[in-house]
């Protein structure tokens, strides 16, 4: 990920810790993972690297809502001249004011001997409730960056639910022989009393069964930002993401 | 003579490297619309005052050489009549070339209206484009939409491709969100030879008193769209010239909207 851009992350996030702080979160439940996975057949062996984490934290009323997360986790493998790795790296912050949760993922492979299966993998989840006392205003934001892959399997999505007027959404990204990115954003309330529900993942896989050999490295990354707009007049996230937005306009 | 020799040492390389790059007949085509439209109908009793603006841009080339296109339109519509007012504004920009295009559009609309009334305005962008290359091009797609949150009325922006090799995202749509927000896709894709390229956005805007009987609303929707031709790898200055070429020269038999 542009430096550039995981700055303006890092900003609109601490902005959103910093000036929320006082907001009506009232229960708050978050949840996340990384696994990789790498294995290779050759000949009569086979080699196999597996690798997870991953964190949960319920945090009920009164609580400050404070944590911070950060981890890595990855798979590599190489045997009879095919070679796989995966390393995800991931952080999740919360506080009284939202969260902010990104996971990045970095895997090349060198795959296949006709007719022997080899695979790569790479999962990365994220779960979120959260309750506020009163009808609060948030804001959501989303972002994934993916690159070209002709020979893996990739998809990812970002889905908030419980919200009211929320627009329609859409905007997930399948198998992709392209490089791009995608972001959204919006302002919207969030009833009080009732559980507000996110759920974002990002997965990647390679399989010789989809072709064979399979010579490929690449990246992605999904960002996924929840913060309360502190009253009046919350500009933090969506600042930073004007900013961001206009730095890629022509 | 010697002047020939040097025009000669300087378009001969040119030439085979599009031979390279292009190879083939330039068979393109090339299309791209702009659209807008805002409509007012206030209704008080028998009487009715009604308001209409439209304006557009709409080209069809078979080929781009050498070709390219500017220009923008503003127009606002409104209507004020015992109590009930509407304004609609539309101010639409466009650019193509061989190179690509790009349209930027910005549509802001303030109701008052109903009251027992059926009163009634619309505010609509439609934006369009079709390329056809005479060999696999790499396209890359940019589209930016930035809305305000709507209540008492309808709020949508419509987005889709066709013709692109597994795109990861073909289409999205927002429907009368409450708060405001955006929305941004950027893709390099692959269009094959002989495959037409179609993008399609549409931004709308409406208020209707008779559903939702008195409507007022204050409502703004920006769409941005660029699409531009990605020059063959090391063919600088001119070959993205070339790109551009490539870029119009379309196949006519069997494209359609």
């Amino acid at each position: 990920m542009n430096p550039l851009y995981r700055f303006l992350i890092a900003g609109a996030a601490f902005g959103a810790a910093s000036s929320g702080a006082h907001a009506g979160l009232s229960e708050l439940y978050v949840a996340a993972g990384s696994s990789n996975h790498s294995y290779i057949e050759y000949e009569k062996d086979s080699q196999r690297d597996a690798d997870s984490d991953s964190y949960g934290q319920f945090f009920p009323k009164g609580s400050d809502f404070t944590s911070n997360w950060a981890w890595e986790t990855d798979a590599m493998v190489s045997l009879g001249g095919q070679g796989a790795y995966s390393k995800s790296v991931s952080t999740l912050g919360t506080d009284s004011s939202g969260f902010a949760y990104t996971s990045t993922v970095d895997f090349g492979a060198d795959l296949g001997s006709s007719g022997i299966r080899s695979t790569s993998s790479a999962a990365h989840h994220f779960d979120a409730q959260m309750m506020f006392d009163s009808d609060t205003e948030i804001e959501f934001f989303y972002r994934v960056d993916f690159e070209p892959s002709d020979t893996s399997f990739q998809y990812a999505f970002a889905v908030i639910s419980g919200l009211r007027g929320t627009p329609t959404q859409g905007l997930d990204a399948g198998d992709s022989s392209s490089s791009g990115y995608y972001m959204g954003g919006y302002r919207a309330v969030a009833p009080a009393g009732e559980w507000i529900y996110l759920e974002a993942q990002i997965f990647g896989e390679t399989d010789t069964d989809y072709g064979n050999p399979v010579q490929y490295s690449g990246s992605y990354t999904l960002t996924t930002i929840v913060r309360v707009v502190p009253a009046p007049g919350g500009l933090g996230v969506l600042a930073g993401i004007g900013l961001l937005s206009a730095r890629r306009r022509r | 003579m010697k002047n020939f020799r040097v025009f000669g040492a300087l378009v001969l390389p040119v030439l085979l490297a599009s031979g390279a790059a292009f190879g083939g007949g330039p068979q393109n085509l090339f299309e791209f619309g702009i659209g807008t439209g805002s409509w007012i109908d206030v209704v008080d009793g028998g009487f009715v005052d009604e308001s209409y603006r439209d304006d557009g841009v709409y080209r069809e080339l078979d080929s781009l050489f050498g070709l390219g296109d500017s220009g923008s339109f503003i127009h606002n519509t409104g209507v004020e009549f015992n109590g009930q007012s509407a304004l609609s504004t539309n101010d639409a920009s466009y650019m193509y070339d061989e190179s690509g295009f790009e349209a930027h559009s910005v549509q802001h609309a303030a109701f008052r209206l109903g009251s027992g009334h059926n009163s009634g305005a619309e505010n609509q962008t439609q934006i369009y484009g079709l390329m056809v290359f005479d060999v696999d091009t790499t396209v890359d797609i940019f589209v930016r939409v930035d809305y305000s949150g709507v209540s008492g009325g309808t709020l949508g922006s419509y987005f889709e491709i066709n013709g692109v090799e597994d795109a990861p995202i073909t289409g999205f749509e927002i429907e009368d969100p409450s708060g405001a927000g955006f929305y941004e896709i950027a893709m390099r894709v692959e269009v094959l030879a002989g495959d037409a390229f179609e993008l399609y956005v549409e931004g709308y805007i409406g208020l209707d008193a008779e559903e939702y009987g008195e409507a007022n609303a204050m409502v703004d929707l920006s769409t941005s769209v660029i699409v531009s031709v990605v020059p063959a790898p090391g063919g600088a200055g001119l070959l993205a010239g070339f790109g551009l070429l490539a870029a119009r020269r379309r196949r006519g038999a069997g494209v359609s909207r």
